[in-house]
């Protein structure tokens, strides 16, 4: 018997189960992806489900293949997601490039844990943040996501896919452990077709496309392969034709629209949840399964008297500086807990303009208990 | 370039066209190298890039095989018919 | 007068990007010549165009890609074959080939050529060997004979190579074979047969280097490598690939050397589908 591609009700699953649903939701109908601690379960669902509902799901020889196999899929037609940890993350670094140098949709979910190299491999990290941005060489700009429970790795999925096909760009999910093996409930409700985007398809016939035209958004219809378009990609430096061309013309031309593709849309890509954020003055920035604990000392920090908000990032990247900004001219003070040794903290500082930053760093594969939050905040509202 | 055919099909045109491309050709002679009848060899004209561009010889007789315009890695010469292939 | 007139176009540049020639590629370099045994390949298969999709990698053979009037995909160095898998397995009616190099596809693509072959993906990977990575400047390879010269072995080579063809045996690809640049109607054929195989399919296509790997190891212009090859081949179709390594200017062992069915990934994965569909 058929099974419905979409779950529908409540379930009490683990976020990386979480994570499989909202991809299938999403319309992904590919996986391509090697075991690794703590993103294997996604695999493991995509590996159970996408055969039951028409999907291909193929586990590559590492992660490199993987990411390679998501890009060609995507070529093919396919929404597709590949899901690893830091080690794949830092294999996939270079495909990730290519992946936006061809303005390729796609997701790439990045569990993270601590690192680095080898590191902890069953125990949480926020180390890959400031490398979602970074990894790959060269310039350019990329979307990155963060969920802080179940429900987020459900719903941020679709999100991720619905970015990557409007922007055509691979979207990177920045989970972390704690939130991928957590158990909570998770309501998938029905998702409406209208609610998923599909990447622009062609007006002009072939013979008079070209591959890297932009529209007004700056972003390309794109062709998929098979349809008769005879288009060539590369990811060497081109023009709109698609053709290689290695002048410092062509290159500028191309890169600034590959960055600007993302920055000039930002306000549409950048989403985060403010707590308490009115009367604010000491600001705690996070994200991940740490946004979860700074809420608590938020509330905790509100009960002893003290003016304190939470903005929680849902996107890492682009990251939100204008809101900081803002804020920063109110508040008196931001503190950044992260499971690392201060990634996030760097942008905070770079935007609160000269206003006390204070990092509350932890590592050691745990989460921060809401007293360390709780101690910072009290010292910055001093 | 012109050449007589020697070809064994019966009611096939007297001669075979030979056409090029100069503007793709890098003189590398592999035409030259393939023919079986010697038909092609390296002229003295040369084209944009400095390239000598092949020539037919005098008297140079052509079996329509194909060869030249097959090994061609720059699509730079063709012929105007081909012989069906044994 | 009128035939002339009709016959100004190269037949064959309906399958190229004609605003794009010249090419890069070397005089004397016979990487343009197995492309042109490739389109007639195409023609003599009788394959709808418009569903080939061909992904290369980097190199002087990668540059195919950009020269061909196909759905044509110029990846990073080693990854054609794992980009092509996910062509092909999202879409079946893709033809996919695989277009590039000896040292993008069996060094730093090497464990994605092998794992293709073991999982019969549907595809057909053209791998032109000329026996040095050519492009950056004639390093050696991991098809690089014995005791030859490039500029990374100044003293002479001293790994040993892989015989491609026995690699992929090996690795259990379906069909493998092997043709110089020199071997035309051979090549074309072979690779006609190949295109519209099921399964993976292999054909090395040995090529000269007049620039480098040839200059360095006193083996002459594209013309003398030609000689070489017409010369010194030895045609054994169905021989054991095991006895085609290659020694330098030794003879080169051409031919079919494997032609077998084995079930393919995307049957294999199809038949499990219908298992899960009627699992609990």
């Amino acid at each position: 018997m058929a099974e419905a591609a979409v779950l529908q009700g409540q379930f009490f699953i683990t976020g990386d189960e979480a994570c499989a649903e909202g991809a299938i939701a999403a319309g992904c109908r590919f996986f391509a992806g090697y075991p690794i601690t703590p993103a294997t379960e996604i695999a493991e669902r995509m590996a159970r489900r996408l055969p039951r509902i028409g999907g291909v799901y193929v586990q590559m020889e590492d992660e490199i293949a993987s990411m390679n196999a998501i890009l060609g899929a995507a070529w093919a037609g396919a929404k597709s997601m590949t899901a690893t940890s830091g080690p794949g993350f830092s294999l996939m670094m270079e495909n990730i490039g290519l992946g936006v140098m061809l303005e390729t949709p796609c997701v790439v979910v990045d569990v993270q844990r601590a690192g680095p190299s080898t590191g902890l491999p069953t125990l949480v990290g926020q180390g890959d943040i400031m490398q979602a941005k970074w990894g790959s060489h060269g310039v350019y700009e990329i979307i990155a996501v963060s969920p802080s429970s179940p429900q987020e790795m459900f719903d941020l999925t679709i999100t991720a896919f619905n970015l990557s096909e409007k922007y055509r760009v691979p979207v990177l999910l920045m989970a972390d452990e704690t939130v991928g093996h957590m158990s909570e409930k998770v309501v998938i409700r029905p998702v409406k077709p209208e609610e998923l985007v599909e990447r622009r398809r062609p007006t002009a016939p072939p013979g008079k496309y070209l591959p890297y035209q932009p529209d007004a958004d700056l972003v390309p219809p794109m062709a998929l392969a098979g349809q008769g378009y005879r288009f060539h990609v590369t990811g060497l430096t081109h023009d709109e034709r698609g053709y290689p061309v290695m002048t410092a013309d062509a290159h500028q031309k191309l890169v600034r629209r590959l960055a600007d593709k993302i920055r000039v849309n930002r306000k549409d890509i950048i989403r985060y949840e403010e707590v308490g954020i009115e009367d604010a003055d000491v600001i705690v920035c996070a994200y991940g399964i740490t946004a979860r604990v700074a809420r608590s000392a938020v509330q905790q920090a509100r009960e002893e008297g003290i003016r304190a908000g939470m903005l929680r990032l849902i996107t890492i990247w682009p990251f939100a500086e204008d809101r900081i900004r803002e804020l920063a001219r109110r508040a008196r003070a931001f503190v950044v807990p992260e499971i690392n040794y201060g990634q996030i903290v760097l942008e905070v500082e770079r935007c609160a303009g000269g206003k006390k930053t204070v990092l509350v760093p932890h590592m050691g594969g745990g989460m921060h208990l809401p007293q360390d939050i709780l101690a910072a905040i009290r010292e910055a509202a001093k | 370039m012109k050449a007589k055919r020697k070809s064994s099909k019966q009611g096939a045109p007297e001669i075979v066209e030979l056409f090029l491309d100069g503007s793709r050709c890098k003189g590398c002679r592999y035409c030259v190298e393939i023919c079986a009848r010697k038909t092609l060899a390296i002229g003295e004209e040369m084209n944009a890039k400095g390239h000598l561009l092949p020539k037919v010889v005098e008297n140079g007789e052509c079996a329509a095989c194909g060869l030249c315009a097959m090994i061609c890695p720059d699509f730079a010469i063709w012929l105007s018919s081909e012989d069906e292939e044994a | 007068m009128s035939e002339a007139v009709r016959q100004q176009q190269n037949p064959v540049d309906a399958y190229l990007r004609v605003d794009r020639l010249p090419s890069i590629w070397c005089a004397g370099c016979g990487i343009g010549t197995s492309l042109s045994c490739f389109i007639r390949a195409i023609e003599r298969a009788k394959l709808d165009a418009d569903k080939i999709a061909l992904v290369s990698g980097i190199g002087c053979s990668g540059r195919v890609a950009g020269y061909v009037k196909l759905d044509s995909f110029h990846t990073t160095h080693g990854r054609a074959i794992p980009f092509a898998t996910g062509l092909a397995l999202a879409n079946p009616e893709l033809k996919v080939v695989v277009y590039s190099g000896d040292g993008d596809l069996a060094a730093i693509g090497g464990n994605h050529l092998i794992h293709a072959a073991r999982r019969n993906i549907d595809m057909t990977v053209i791998c032109v060997n000329n026996f040095n990575y050519g492009m950056t400047g004639g390093q050696l390879g991991p098809t690089t004979p014995l005791e030859a010269r490039t500029s990374t072995s100044p003293y002479g080579n001293y790994e040993p190579p892989f015989n491609l063809p026995r690699l992929v045996a090996a690795s259990g690809g379906t069909f493998v074979a092997r043709w110089t640049v020199y071997h035309l109607r051979q090549l074309e054929r072979c690779l006609a047969e190949a295109l519209v195989r099921p399964g993976f399919n292999f054909v090395e296509v040995i090529a000269h280097c007049p620039t480098v790997y040839g200059r360095l190891n006193k083996q002459g212009q594209g013309t003398d490598g030609l000689r070489y090859f017409k010369e010194k081949s030895v045609v054994k179709n169905g021989a054991d690939p095991a006895e085609a390594d290659i020694a330098l200017d030794g003879p080169i062992m051409l031919g079919k050397f494997v032609d077998i069915q084995r079930p393919s990934f995307c049957g294999n994965y199809q038949q499990v589908c219908v298992k899960a569909q009627k699992s609990k």
